[in-house]
């Protein structure tokens, strides 16, 4: 690795932005502005800092139709925003697909909107932790703040997530190395394990690696809660582990004195999907007889969360929420995004700060190619290639203030570093305005 | 030091004694990974750098050996839902030999299974699949994007 000269040409420090990139939401960073450009960032972590220090090449500054070619054409806002309103007020299946890039500010006229067109509101937790969300209506969830975690917790377990890749300060500033109220020399007071078929990144920093067998999570799980019922294991090996070694991690997490489990998609994403989570939120019940234990999904996007809260507390379901009827609605593989789409049932899909043409499924994403897709990002992305009418928003946290969650719950204020690029309009104003147009459109039909 | 062109990839190591194969069958996982993540999130998906990052099959060495490919070597990895050439590399995480691992983006998509099983969730992990080496090259994402969806492609236009 080259060493890099510190950058000391900079008109000002921002201190305490916070990042908008993972589920950590850390509110530490200081950006170093020059001339309303960030031209570095401290304390961020390597995804956090190259988010900021975004590529300037493919930021989306204008509005963008498809011209009679099928090229993106630059077009003015009305132009594009009346293209819109229109195609979502004629639409009779619309799906309004992200939000967890954005803030809850702008999930407000989104769901206005969303209520008065009787669409479908969904978020990208549809594709991550919805079978968390799933398993935590069926079983309940043990969940606590990530301070408390740091000041109290003597044992971390990581099972399905490897934060070294996706939350890289995840481990040093909430979990394992910095020092807590009772854990006064961090992670020498720490025992951290990681459940993982993988030697991945975190495993390779952990005490205890346990690399039970691919899908293997359920087998291996409910042996450590038949090990701490008092049960004697009949296989000698489960899941790839020796039953010997079960005795002991379960020995283990009951003498812990405050134990905290994550878990990532490693869970979710296997073929037991909820039914793995059930297990573990059990798993985690049952500590409880003995010792305090807690457990907490690592949540992806900085607001995933946030959209999930806020429609629990708007709409009492958490996603894939479908108002065709006129009122909420929420039936998961019925009403949620990728469900939709392999069915082929959308005839409008709009996205707004996600990507679905990076993260979804081939076969879902097949039927954007059939129906009007509208973006609202900030990037030039594989959605973009599909898109039909491209609506620039602003970077929020930098460029926008707003309000986010963290993965523990905790909503916490993004402030704003620099000013947005003229020609881009924040997401709140761009969905407000398709909600008032839409309003106009249904007004004059009527 | 932000954002690096390419993932940094061990040198392979050489293995005397394992049978040749000209296809192996695999475990598939996909997920996320600190390089994709950081290419993705600073919006560089139409450059070289996210091929690199994105479009890369993180393999054992052993199986590298028994297909004969090194690192950056294109290979053909195929599922019942597509097939999609990618590079070949060796994996951080090794040894997992029988698995594969694709980090998430326009790539793995092609060879993922959109089944839900009425739990809203693709199963984007454990798919069966096979790979073997390829003279392809590896698609751009604009690329990739216009040969798999072909939306806005006419039909007599040939992607390259």
């Amino acid at each position: 690795m080259a060493y890099e000269e510190p950058v000391t040409d900079y008109d000002k420090i921002v201190e305490n932005v916070t990042c908008a990139f993972c589920g950590s939401n850390c509110d530490d960073l200081d950006c170093l502005v020059k001339d309303n450009e960030v031209v570095a960032v401290r304390h961020a972590c390597r995804l956090g800092a190259s988010k900021i220090m975004e590529d300037e090449d493919q930021r989306l500054k204008v509005p963008l139709m498809r011209n009679e070619d099928g090229e993106l054409e630059e077009v003015a806002w009305d132009t594009a925003l009346d293209a819109a309103a229109k195609l979502i007020a004629d639409s009779v299946r619309p799906l309004f697909y992200g939000w967890s890039e954005t803030s809850i500010e702008a999930m407000k006229p989104g769901l206005e909107l969303t209520e008065l067109v009787g669409a479908v509101i969904d978020n990208q937790a549809t594709i991550c932790h919805g079978p968390t969300v799933q398993a935590v209506q069926n079983v309940g969830y043990p969940l606590m703040t990530l301070g408390e975690v740091k000041n109290r917790a003597d044992m971390v377990v990581y099972t399905g997530s490897n934060p070294m890749n996706a939350h890289p300060r995840h481990m040093s500033r909430y979990t394992t190395y910095p020092r807590g109220w009772y854990r006064e020399r961090g992670r020498f007071d720490r025992t951290v394990v990681t459940w993982d078929p993988k030697f991945s990144d975190t495993a390779k920093l952990s005490d205890l690696h346990i690399p039970f067998e691919e899908n293997g999570d359920y087998e291996f799980v409910n042996a450590i809660r038949a090990v701490l019922k008092g049960k004697k294991l009949r296989k000698d090996v489960i899941a790839g582990i020796p039953k010997e070694d079960i005795y002991e991690l379960t020995e283990k997490m009951k003498n812990a004195q405050f134990g905290a489990l994550f878990f990532g998609l490693g869970l979710t994403h296997t073929l037991s999907k909820q039914r793995n989570i059930d297990i573990a939120i059990s798993l985690v019940q049952d500590l409880n007889k003995y010792t305090k234990w807690v457990l907490l999904p690592m949540r992806g996007h900085f607001n995933v969360n946030g959209f999930n809260i806020f429609m629990c507390y708007e709409m009492g379901f958490p996603y894939g929420v479908d108002f065709a009827r006129g009122y909420p609605r929420y039936m998961i593989g019925e009403t949620t995004t990728i469900d939709l789409l392999n069915r082929k049932e959308a005839d409008l899909f709009m996205v707004i700060a996600a990507d679905p043409g990076a993260h979804f499924p081939a076969g879902a994403n097949m039927h954007l190619v059939d129906i009007p897709v509208i973006q609202i990002d900030i990037h030039w992305g594989p959605t973009t290639e599909l898109a039909d009418i491209v609506l620039p928003g602003t970077f929020i946290g930098l460029e926008t203030s707003g309000t986010s969650y963290r993965m523990d719950s905790v909503p916490i204020h993004m402030k704003k570093a620099i000013d947005p690029p003229e020609t881009c309009r924040e997401d709140e104003w761009i969905v407000n305005e398709l909600l008032q147009r839409v309003k106009k459109i249904k007004e004059a039909s009527k | 030091m932000t954002y690096v062109d390419k993932p940094f990839i061990e040198d392979l190591a050489k293995f005397e004694d394992v049978e040749k194969e000209e296809k192996l069958t695999v475990m598939l996982n996909t997920g996320t990974d600190i390089y994709q993540g950081a290419c993705k999130k600073r919006g560089s998906t139409l450059k070289d750098e996210y091929r690199k990052v994105a479009g890369i099959c993180y393999m054992d060495p052993k199986d590298m050996a028994k297909l004969e490919v090194d690192n950056w070597d294109s290979v053909l990895v195929k599922s019942d839902w597509g097939e999609v050439v990618v590079y070949s590399a060796h994996s951080r995480d090794a040894p997992h030999e029988g698995m594969i691992f694709i980090p998430k983006g326009p790539w793995a998509n092609v060879i993922v299974s959109s089944d839900t099983y009425c739990c809203s969730d693709p199963t984007y992990k454990g798919i069966e699949a096979s790979v073997e080496k390829s003279d392809k090259e590896v698609l751009l994402m604009a690329d990739l994007m216009r040969e798999v969806y072909k939306k806005y492609v006419k039909k007599a236009e040939e992607v390259d």
